[in-house]
């Protein structure tokens, strides 16, 4: 189990590794690309042979030539120039432009190699980011042999220019990358640690709380009545310490990212039931009523029932917390729409809980999902929660792609709504199948995707009326769940419903022979319609991951491709 | 103290590498009318367990020598002792390790932080009490 933690956490730090590297060299090829064209440019506008664009190493104090023309490659790759020796040292040091006409009567600097140079005129103009030095841009050797004049320094001075602006973002870049990087890091450590905490004081709690709970039923023991209270106390004292390491385990498990949600088809009113009866008690206490509206009838979400379990269970919580004795608090759910986008519609479960309590103001009403808020200082300390039950709400929430909100009125209760999309069929298929693809690279198993489509399903969409079909297309759909056999084989109908989709725990061999066994069965099916006995047809597909696919993006496009190629057996 | 009488001659081996926790739940299972055993690694467990065929084990995820899920897939696997529950016990409340060690054949999985309660109703009702 650790070890294969450790090959996780491993293979994820060589994938970010080499994330690191595409990311850089796309930025440095961008930088370079644009260096490249100031170049080429300063070759073309001051009509010479040489252009050397030199990038000052602050640690190192020297140049080095970054982008040149007119020098071979071997020199491009080992000069180095000290800041201070020899020209581009010079202008890197001063900030200055330099224009020589002739460099044998200048005292400052030794004379050059002879025959590479056509004369004895240079010019190099020094590159500046807010005033700093960070490069040099050198020329040599005009083609029609001339020295360089006044108005060649303006311009290579305003394409340095330029060449200051490219380099000193891509630098720009680079930092914010890796400070970015940094933080990110920083951020894993401080959610390992806030785990390793809680986890390191789970055991010792739990041996307190063994041990109180032990002597307060041993009911022949001669414990004083005090001492009994005391115990009590402590009990639950440590309720309250346990539930707070909890939920500090919940929250930095989400923020790390490395939480993973364990989604199934879920209907809402029988996990509420669920709930409520762990509650029982505490309404009792209060003599809270609870009123629950919640139907059976309501379509099913694709949700992780401990976290939205977790949700209830916190709201459900607060709801009694804030509501004065003998009052109501009520729950129900509704499906609403919305648009995601301008053009896309999506259903969602919304399921409020309300109370009677003393409400919330308005400008606290955004903060209460934030971590540690307790806006409501009145609440004596034992009933005090940890002030992070709201923000694990929304946590869990934003996982789902779903959404938390309050409704209230100070004086008069409040009405935690939220909400949970209700997927199209194949929405859905995407998401399990992303599950699936997840599922299988933790437990480091072969997923494959085994595509089964009716053979001229226009011809049979034709034939028969909406209801024919969905029953010939559920039949199809029953007999393919017989065939599978194996429990874990996940079997969705998608597209119009004539794709049967296939997700089984298996290489491509094995996906192969489950395609074929499910295509036999399904080909030998006498279907009754109204319009007689027809049989059917199937072109199978299989795509496996990992060896076919990298990731769940490319295995439905990968399927896309085995379904529109109609002659694939 | 009156100990259950219905859970006298069931014996439940316990296996964990926390001394005071061990102790902790051996006593709670005593006052409860159970022999108890106690071993605190995994091979000692595993061994202890061949040898004394428990009616039950609670079994610690994580362990020295050899780790709680080792011990439960051993025992699942063979013939021998596939019929002895298993309640899992960790501290970890992670959702990975529920499914884990439903995997490898654990009848039952308990966070340390819970009731003690819901651990001994949890023996109750495997041990069909």
């Amino acid at each position: 189990m650790a070890k294969s933690k450790r090959n996780i956490k491993n293979q994820s730090k060589w994938l970010e590794t080499i994330y690191k590297i595409v990311k850089e060299v796309n930025s440095n090829l961008g930088l370079k690309h644009c260096l490249k064209s100031i170049i080429e440019n300063t070759v073309k506008l001051l009509n010479v042979e040489r252009a050397s664009l030199m990038v000052l190493d602050k640690q190192a104090k020297e140049l080095k030539i970054e982008c040149a023309t007119g020098i071979s490659q071997q020199v491009i790759n080992t000069t180095r120039v000290k800041v201070g020796q020899g020209v581009s040292g010079w202008v890197a040091k001063t900030g200055k432009p330099l224009l020589i006409n002739d460099i044998s009567k200048d005292k400052r600097f030794r004379p050059r190699e002879k025959g590479k140079y056509y004369n004895k005129s240079l010019l190099s103009v020094p590159l500046k980011a807010k005033g700093v030095v960070i490069g040099v841009l050198n020329v040599n050797n005009k083609k029609a042999r001339q020295v360089f004049t006044k108005d060649d320094l303006e311009l290579l001075s305003a394409l340095a220019n330029e060449a200051s602006i490219a380099v000193f973002n891509a630098r720009l870049y680079n930092e914010l990358f890796n400070a970015n990087e940094r933080l990110k890091e920083l951020d894993r450590l401080k959610s390992d640690f806030v785990a390793n905490v809680s986890h390191e004081l789970g055991t010792p709690l739990a041996t307190c709380r063994y041990f109180t709970s032990l002597m307060l039923k041993d009911s022949d023991s001669l414990i004083k009545q005090q001492h009994r209270e005391y115990l009590q106390l402590m009990d639950s004292n440590i309720e309250r310490l346990t539930h707070l390491i909890n939920n500090l385990l919940s929250l930095s498990r989400i923020e790390s990212g490395r939480f993973e949600l364990r989604r199934s088809l879920i209907t809402t009113a029988s996990l509420v039931s669920d709930v409520l009866r762990n509650f029982e008690g505490l309404f009792g206490e209060k003599q809270i009523i609870v009123e629950n509206k919640i139907s059976n009838e309501l379509s099913q979400v694709y949700a992780d029932p401990e976290r939205i379990i977790e949700v209830f269970t916190n709201l459900i919580g607060n709801a009694i917390k804030f509501s004065p004795k003998n009052s109501r608090v009520t729950l129900n759910a509704d499906v609403i729409s919305k648009y995601i986008s301008s053009d896309f519609e999506r259903k969602y479960l919304r399921v409020s809980i309300a109370d009677t309590g003393k409400g919330i103001a308005s400008e606290n009403l955004e903060r209460i999902f934030d971590k540690f808020e307790q806006l409501d200082k009145d609440i004596p300390q034992k009933e005090r929660g940890t002030g992070l039950g709201l923000s694990i709400c929304r946590e869990i929430l934003k996982l789902h792609k779903g959404e938390i909100w309050v409704q209230s009125e100070l004086g008069k209760g409040s009405t935690f709504y939220f909400s949970l999309p209700i997927f199209s069929d194949d929405e859905y298929f995407s998401e399990r199948l992303s599950d699936e693809i997840k599922r299988a690279q933790f437990n480091r198993i072969p997923l494959s995707l085994v595509i089964l489509a009716i053979e001229d399903y226009e011809k049979i969409n034709a034939q028969f009326s909406h209801d024919e079909l969905l029953n010939i297309l559920f039949q199809v759909e029953i007999i393919a769940k017989k065939t599978v056999r194996r429990p874990n084989d996940i079997v969705v109908r998608f597209k119009k419903g004539e794709i049967l989709a296939i997700l089984a725990d298996t290489n491509k061999d094995g996906a192969y022979v489950l395609a074929r066994r499910v295509q036999d069965a399904l080909q030998e099916v006498e279907f009754k319609t109204p319009q007689g006995i027809i049989k059917l047809s199937f072109r199978i597909g299989v795509v496996t991951y990992p060896d076919d696919v990298p990731n769940e993006t490319e295995i439905l496009r990968q399927a896309d491709k085995i379904l529109s190629k109609k002659e694939a057996k | 103290m009156i100990a259950d009488k219905n859970n006298i001659n069931k014996r439940i081996l316990v296996v964990d590498d926390e001394p005071d926790f061990l102790m902790a739940i051996k006593a709670m299972l005593e006052a409860n009318g159970f022999d108890v055993l106690v071993a605190s690694d995994g091979q000692e467990g595993l061994n202890l367990a061949r040898q004394e065929k428990p009616d039950l084990i609670v079994l610690d995820l994580m362990l020295p020598k050899m780790d709680g899920y080792k011990v439960c897939r051993f025992l699942k696997f063979d013939e021998k002792y596939r019929s002895i529950p298993v309640i899992m016990l960790t501290a970890r409340g992670q959702d990975e390790d529920k499914q884990l060690g439903k995997e490898m054949g654990a009848d039952f999985y308990i966070v340390k932080s819970e009731r003690p309660e819901v651990l001994l109703k949890k023996v109750n009702e495997l041990l069909k009490l």
